[in-house]
């Protein structure tokens, strides 16, 4: 299951450049080693902070909507209570 | 009028406590997952998401379980507490849930080489997750009286219902997704992880149980601020009746 990491880089070599001749494989098919797990985990816990804090935002719009029309209702009381006021 | 005061004082005291005990916890689980818990061996620093991802899904249970217990509750005696209580678990599990959803596939990229498979644990999870949307989904746009809370209290009770299809669809599945604390593969070897994991486990009870407490205490708030709207247009205070 699990993706083999890179290997370890060879020891340095005492022998001639062609000793140290060496070629370059593309990566084909899925083998993870596209994905930086560093990478991932930062993404990961960014993206945490990101959905709680837009979440706490949402709650914060419900309590701004629920003070607007509590704001609301008190100004009718108060009118209905200046009017009463006034009959009386 | 007394007495309403001093509940209210009461409900800040604990509502603070739990913030204050979440927000130490929640620290200390990074200090110990980042700082302290070693980089697991082949799967290196990418394993970390796992003290996160799984207390989250825990989370998501415990945001389910609440809107389990309030529908259950409204069903059975109509109260603006227990629908209180369910929208809140809802909404909890839907937050969780997407935290799931999202720190998994990032974890997958690296430990199974793409984002996604149609694994049943994982469909399970996202079946489960999209129950809770629908509620929401539901709550949003419809009334808020009788007959809407009881149809959302219906699936509030189905929602939970796919929560034990989730968890032991590893087992009887099978399927790819793997099992660290349950499992027989030796879990967490290191003392360290193991004080990250409980950590986070602990971390994310006491936070989920904050959130609930905070939005159940903002859904009751909303309910009677209807009640009173209601009343002001019975007694014609309303601002439409009056301008």
């Amino acid at each position: 299951m699990m993706i083999p990491q890179t290997k370890p880089a060879p020891a340095p070599s005492a022998g001639t450049a062609d000793d140290r001749a060496t070629d370059f494989e593309a990566v084909t098919g899925e083998t993870g080693e596209h994905y930086s797990g560093y990478t991932l985990m930062v993404t990961a816990y960014g993206l945490i902070w990101a959905i709680m804090m837009a979440w706490i935002f949402l709650l914060w719009r419900k309590q701004a909507s629920l003070n607007t029309r509590l704001d609301g209702l008190e100004s009718a009381i108060g009118r209905a209570e200046k009017k009463l006021a006034e009959k009386r | 009028m007394k007495s309403a005061k001093k509940a209210d004082k009461g409900g800040s005291a604990i509502f603070i406590a739990l913030l204050v005990t979440s927000t130490a916890l929640l620290l200390a689980t990074i200090y110990v997952t980042f700082l302290r818990a070693p980089i697991e061996a082949r799967m290196g620093i990418v394993q970390k998401i796992f003290y996160f991802h799984v207390p989250s899904a825990y989370a998501m249970y415990i945001g389910a379980a609440a809107c389990f217990a309030g529908s259950v509750g409204y069903l059975l005696k109509p109260k603006d507490s227990y629908d209180a209580l369910a929208r809140a678990g809802a909404e909890l599990a839907i937050v969780m849930g997407l935290i799931v959803m999202v720190t998994g596939p990032l974890w997958a990229a690296k430990a199974w080489g793409y984002y996604w498979t149609w694994d049943p644990r994982l469909t399970t999870a996202l079946l489960s997750w999209l129950i809770y949307v629908a509620y929401q989904v539901l709550r949003s746009f419809s009334g808020d009286g009788l007959g809407e809370r009881k149809f959302a209290a219906a699936l509030g009770i189905l929602g939970a219902a796919n929560l034990p299809i989730i968890h032991y669809s590893v087992q009887k599945w099978g399927g790819q997704h793997p099992t660290v604390v349950t499992g027989k593969g030796g879990g967490l070897q290191h003392p360290d992880m193991k004080l990250a994991f409980a950590l986070g486990m602990t971390a994310f009870t006491v936070f989920a149980i904050t959130l609930i407490y905070a939005r159940v205490k903002l859904e009751l708030a909303r309910s009677r601020l209807v009640r009173a709207e209601e009343d002001a247009i019975d007694l014609g205070l309303d601002d439409r009746t009056e301008a």
